[in-house]
Parts: C-alpha cells; sequence; structure tokens
C-alpha cells in the first residue's frame, strides 16, 4: 500500500465510509500497528484543529486583549510615573530638609551680616582743631584734610592697601589727631583691615573703639571679623552675647547669628 | 446559553467570555493575570510562563463554556486559578520531563479533563500554526476538505481542472503538512 492509497484508506475510515469488512480489517491493523493508530490519530486531530475556526478565533480574540493591554501606555508607563513621583517627592522632602537644616559656614554669615562702606565719610573734624587754640593749626588741618582726601580716594578705588597706609602715616604726621581721635582711627584701620581680608588685625583694632559713635559698629564688625578666624570663633560668640544682651541696634541679628551658629 | 453559577457577574462574564468580548477580557487580564503570573513565579517560571498559562487557561475555561456543561462551586476566579494551577503544573513537568530522562511521579501527572483540554488546546493550536505554514493554495485546498467540501466542490472553487487534479492537490498539501508536523520537536513534547 503506496502513501496515498494509506491517506485515503485512513480518510474513508475516519469519514465512515468503510463497508463493514473492511472497516474490520483495518480496525484489526489498527490494534496491532501502533504507527498506524498514531498516523489516524493524526489525521483526526488535524481535521478537527482545523474545523475548530471558533477557538482558533478565541484565541486571536485573547491575543489582541492581551496585547492591547501590555501596549496601553497608561498602563504601562503608571508604575514609571509612581516611582517618579514617588522619587521627586522623596527629592523634595529631602531637598527641604536640607534647605532647614542647612549650616551657613562662617564666611557665610560673615558675607551676610557684614555691610562694608564703599567709600569713607568726606569730613573730618578734631577736637583740637578749636580755632584760636594754636596758630599752626590751620596748616595743620589742611594737611590732614588733604591726607585724609587721599585716603578717602584710594579707599575709593578699591586700593585698600594703599589707604591703610595712608591711615598708618597719620600717626607720625599728626599724631595729636590719632591721640586724639583713636577711635576714629582704630576704626577706619580695622574698615581697611577687614576690606584687605585680614581678620585678626581687624578684631584686634575694632577692639580698641570702646567709645563715640563708631563703637556700636566697631562691635558688631569685631564679631563678625572674629567668626572669620578659626580658633576664636568662640570670642565672637561671645562678643555676640554682649550685643544681643545690650541695646545694640544689631541685637536681633546677634541673636540670629547665634542661633545659626548654635546648631553647628 | 446558561450556566450554573454562584454570582451573577460570573455568569456574566461566562456570557462574554463565550461572545469572545474584547473588553471583558482586557478586563480579565488586568484583573487575574497578576495572580497567575506570582504563581508561576513562585514556582520557577518566568513572565512568559505566565502568559502561557494564563492564555492556555483562559482557552481550557472557554472550551468548558462552549461544551456547555459548566458548573460551578465556587466564584469564577476560583475556579479560573484552580485551572491555572493544573495548566502551569502540565507545563512544568512535561519541562521537567523534556530536560531529564527522569519518569514524572505521580504528584506530577495530571489525568483530568484539565490536562485533556490543555493538551488538545496546545496540540490544534500548534497544526494550525503548521497549517499557516503552507503557500496558499495549500491552505484552502486542506481548509476547504477538512470542512468537507467535495473534491469537485474544490477543483471548482480553486480552479482546477478537475476533481482527480483536486484529489491530488490535497494529498500533496496534506503530506507537506504532516511533514511540517512531524520534523517539528514540538510534535513529541506534545504527544507525551
Amino acid at each position: 500500500m503506496n502513501e496515498t492509497e494509506k491517506y485515503e484508506r485512513i480518510e474513508r475510515y475516519l469519514a465512515g465510509r468503510m463497508a463493514a469488512a473492511e472497516r474490520q480489517a483495518f480496525e484489526e491493523k489498527l490494534a496491532k500497528d501502533p504507527q498506524l493508530r498514531e498516523e489516524v490519530s493524526l489525521h483526526k486531530e488535524l481535521e478537527e484543529a482545523v474545523v475548530e475556526t471558533e477557538i482558533a478565533e478565541f484565541e486571536t480574540a485573547l491575543d489582541k486583549a492581551m496585547e492591547d493591554y501590555q501596549d496601553n501606555p497608561a498602563h504601562r508607563r503608571w508604575p514609571a510615573i509612581l516611582l517618579a513621583v514617588i522619587l521627586l517627592l522623596s527629592l523634595l522632602w529631602l531637598g527641604s530638609r536640607w534647605l532647614k537644616n542647612r549650616k551657613p559656614a562662617p564666611a557665610q554669615i560673615y558675607a551676610e551680616y557684614v555691610d562694608l562702606p564703599e567709600a569713607l565719610p568726606d569730613a573730618i573734624r578734631l577736637r583740637s582743631a578749636a580755632p584760636g587754640s594754636d596758630s599752626s593749626i590751620p596748616h595743620t588741618i589742611e594737611h590732614l584734610r588733604q591726607n585724609w582726601s587721599a585716603l578717602k580716594q584710594a579707599y575709593q578705588m578699591g586700593n585698600y592697601a594703599k589707604a591703610l597706609s595712608l591711615l598708618e602715616n597719620l600717626r607720625s604726621t599728626h599724631p595729636d589727631f590719632v591721640e586724639e581721635n583713636p577711635e576714629r582711627y582704630y576704626y577706619h584701620r580695622g574698615l581697611l583691615e577687614l576690606q584687605l581680608n585680614r581678620p585678626v588685625a581687624s578684631a584686634d583694632s575694632f577692639a580698641r573703639v570702646q567709645s563715640g559713635n563708631y563703637a556700636e559698629d566697631a562691635a558688631w564688625k569685631r564679631a563678625m571679623a572674629l567668626l572669620l578666624v578659626e580658633g576664636r570663633r568662640e570670642e565672637a560668640r561671645e562678643a555676640l552675647r554682649r550685643i544681643r544682651n545690650s541695646p545694640h541696634p544689631r541685637r536681633a541679628e546677634a541673636r540670629a547669628v547665634l542661633k545659626i551658629l548654635s546648631v553647628q | 446559553m446558561r450556566w450554573n453559577t454562584l454570582d451573577p457577574e460570573d455568569e456574566h462574564y461566562l456570557e462574554a467570555i463565550y461572545r469572545s468580548d474584547s473588553e471583558i477580557l482586557r478586563k480579565l487580564y488586568r484583573d487575574w493575570h497578576a495572580g497567575i503570573v506570582r504563581h508561576v513565579r513562585a514556582s520557577g517560571g518566568n513572565n512568559q510562563d505566565a502568559d502561557d498559562v494564563f492564555q492556555d487557561t483562559m482557552v481550557v475555561l472557554y472550551r468548558k463554556i462552549r461544551s456547555g456543561n459548566l458548573s460551578l462551586s465556587s466564584r469564577l476566579h476560583t475556579y479560573f486559578h484552580g485551572i491555572a494551577k493544573k495548566v502551569w503544573l502540565k507545563k512544568r513537568s512535561r519541562r521537567k520531563r523534556n530536560q531529564s530522562t527522569v519518569e514524572e511521579g505521580p504528584e506530577q501527572r495530571s489525568e483530568d479533563d484539565v490536562a485533556t483540554l490543555l493538551e488538545k488546546t496546545e496540540r490544534y493550536r500548534f497544526f494550525r500554526e503548521k497549517l499557516a505554514q503552507l503557500g496558499g493554495d495549500c491552505r484552502k485546498v486542506l481548509n476547504l476538505f477538512f470542512a468537507g467540501e467535495s473534491m469537485e466542490n474544490i477543483a471548482q472553487a480553486l480552479g482546477y481542472a478537475s476533481a482527480g487534479y483536486a484529489k491530488k492537490r490535497k494529498f500533496q498539501c496534506k503530506k507537506q503538512l504532516i511533514g511540517l508536523i512531524r520534523e517539528d520537536r514540538r510534535y513529541e513534547e506534545l504527544s507525551g
């Protein structure tokens, strides 16, 4: 029996078109021949697989439903969106905590709370310059004014080293001025030293300004200058406490700075 | 068609599955798929396995629905997961068997109707896939033949000169199809 005949016999058997005798003989052969049984079964199943179109259609519908769901951008993206939102909120929370707990460096406090003047005052008055007290005074005063003007110009030009040099010259050229106006001298000296980024010298200069119009500002600037000096921060705190506990115009700021320093 | 269910919602779902309602199929996939994924992954499978289990379970359920004698003694969701567990057990035991020559233990055998329906589902899908690999002419001949059309009608439908030629083509195409099936190693796997 060739293959064509075998196929035809199997198909006739499956279609129930065999005569009884042929059918019986075929079934006897089937019982003995597992290979033929497998062949018949395959033909039968092939037919069933092809004709059960409703299953194939259901599988297609199911495939599509699964693909639609998996391809739905909202469905695919929502875990990523949720994660991004959580991450963003976490960053915002951490950022706010960082900002809240941020401890500014002393240099930042200094920059925030110290305003150095852009120019020095024009007028310079001397207690010793009272009219009629000395015949040489007018000349002295004029010379002093010229020196002050040069110092003022150097300051305005940003040449603080020259300005400081001119100020120190006053000690030799006009010792009376320095002796009689120590607060003025040391205040401006402290100012120039601050401009020259010499906080130690500046603090020492400001420390000598104990009274007069410059005293309050000198006390503040001394405290700020000390903040810049590693190892003298406790002195700065002490100076700030004194300001805080006095009727000093910057006592509120002293309290604020002390608060900042207390968390450091 | 009506089914015996515990809950009207399940009746609605069965009706929708019977009609291949795409909206309900998407909803069921959304609601039930995650549970299948958990179960499959917990026992060594991956997401692809879970997708296969979900799909085959759904087809097994569909076959049961179409049989018309489905009677639920639990909620449909529970019933579905029960089938899914059996489907996964069957697939896993087949995989293990293919990986080694060790015989299945009795606990790995699942000889109930789910196993039968799953086997049928997988084998028939495989056959249809092979049929789709044939040329257009062969597919048409075999579709008409399996649909019960006579050789005369097939010859007429496909413009063949005679019923004899149609018969010859049918044989050639069927032989080609069976050849494709037999040379694919999945045929033996699915026969186990």
